[in-house]
């Protein structure tokens, strides 16, 4: 099977957009995943992949292969995330009043999914909004996304040290808040 | 991993297979995804390389900025006495009937002075200050291009001994100026022979999560001190204490925030 950095230079080469289309839908699950473990918002983190995708398919030139397209395309997804954020911060009171309608048309869980309660869920996404942006990344990416030490450092965009640093203080942080449900 | 570890990485990622959307929803975004790919017009475009003079100019700025960096640090430094003059507390501060006073080397900075400092400071770097360490001895600063927002905090940190009934004496202090979630890494030669790193974050409710890692090297009777704490803001806490020898060693942390 042909790798995802051989396609991008295919792409680069020919502008054909066919093997990077196949490349961008095999990262959309994953991607949509992780932007909303970050934004802990359906509909900003539909928003949010696809502004990643844009920026991707707009820097293609910037993605030299030192790294694998996976690392960078998720390094540009925390970004975009915290941008997100950011602009969700300035604009909260305005957010406030668009979130009414935004909750009636949250996209449904996959048939696969696994049933938490209500009151579980809730506990858990206020834990992890209350997290410092930074610990919260730390979590996603390594606890959530599995990636390796190295590899989440790199997208987080700071030392392993200091991401293992931010891991064990954001478990803290969430053993405390979730201590009820943890026994 | 302890079992609670586990059992908390279990349950998030119980919590996020939870909240994958429906293979229809992803269907929807894998299209837009796929459109975005075969649109006309790339976005692959050659970026400019720096030409000589832009070069230059980049490197002509790099060096302005460290020599006033170190200026400013001569400047500033003449009040980075201000720690070392305090004096000690003496016996007869403390009141037998009611919380102790805090002594003047325990108050936390004065916010508007840091305030100022932090202004002048940031129009004289355009912006770039990440940090600003202050000891009895030298005013250190760190530069940096990335700055994350959050507010702005002025940080004490005190390590006190307290020998027998004798009066307790401060022994080491470093004040911080830096910013919400932005962790200050300072190696030993610049906060008085410590190795410090420092994060806080605002919670919601008013009260500053604080994490801490101060290891003195040179010093084998002062273990490391590793603490995550919260505190009220412009109150200093105990963050660490223990005990060497008949010693007792208390680490003191204040948070003010700076910005109004």
């Amino acid at each position: 099977m042909i790798s995802d950095e051989e396609s991008i230079a295919e792409y680069v080469r020919t502008r054909d957009g066919g093997r990077l289309g196949e490349v961008f839908q095999r990262h959309v699950p994953r991607v949509r995943a992780m932007v909303f473990q970050l934004v802990l918002d359906d509909h900003l983190a539909d928003d949010v992949t696809q502004e990643v995708f844009l920026r991707a398919w707009r820097h293609l030139d910037r993605f030299g292969g030192r790294s694998k397209f996976s690392t960078w395309l998720y390094r540009i997804a925390v970004n975009a995330a915290r941008d997100a954020l950011a602009d969700r911060r300035r604009d909260s009171g305005r957010m406030q009043t668009l979130g009414d309608d935004a909750e009636t048309s949250s996209p449904a869980a996959g048939p696969e999914c696994v049933v938490l309660s209500a009151e579980l869920q809730g506990k858990i996404e206020a834990a992890l909004e209350e997290l410092p942006a930074a610990w919260r990344e730390a979590i996603v990416l390594t606890v959530l996304q599995e990636l390796d030490g190295k590899t989440a450092a790199e997208i987080a965009g700071c030392s392993r040290a200091t991401l293992y640093w931010r891991v064990h203080r954001a478990r803290g942080f969430l053993e405390r808040r979730l201590e009820d449900y943890l026994q | 991993m302890t079992g609670n570890r586990r059992q908390l990485d279990d349950l998030l990622r119980r919590w996020a297979d939870s909240r994958v959307p429906d293979a229809q929803h992803l269907d929807a975004l894998r299209q837009k995804a796929a459109k975005l790919a075969s649109a006309p017009d790339c976005g692959v475009c050659q970026r400019q390389p720096l030409g000589p003079l832009r070069m230059a100019a980049w490197g002509f700025v790099t060096a302005a900025v460290a020599l006033l960096a170190v200026g400013f640090a001569w400047l500033v430094g003449r009040d980075g006495t201000q720690l070392a003059e305090l004096p000690a507390p003496s016996a007869g501060d403390v009141r037998p009937d009611g919380p102790a006073p805090a002594p003047a080397w325990l108050a936390p900075p004065r916010v508007d002075a840091q305030r100022e400092l932090l202004a002048e400071l940031q129009r004289v770097f355009e912006g770039r200050i990440a940090w600003v360490a202050e000891t009895a001895s030298q005013i250190r600063l760190g530069l940096n291009g990335n700055d994350a927002g959050g507010a702005a905090l002025a940080i004490r940190l005190v390590l006190v001994q307290r020998l027998g009934d004798a009066a307790p004496r401060p022994v080491w202090a470093v004040d911080l100026i830096s910013g919400e979630e932005r962790l200050v890494d300072l190696p030993a030669d610049v906060a008085e022979g410590a190795e410090v790193a420092v994060w806080t974050y605002a919670l919601p409710d008013g009260l500053l999560a604080v994490d801490g890692d101060i290891r003195w090297p040179q010093r084998p009777e002062l273990p490391r001190a590793r603490y995550t704490d919260l505190l009220r803001p412009g109150v200093p806490q105990v963050v660490f204490q223990w005990r060497s020898d008949g010693v007792e060693y208390e680490v003191y942390q204040s948070v003010s925030v700076l910005d109004s």
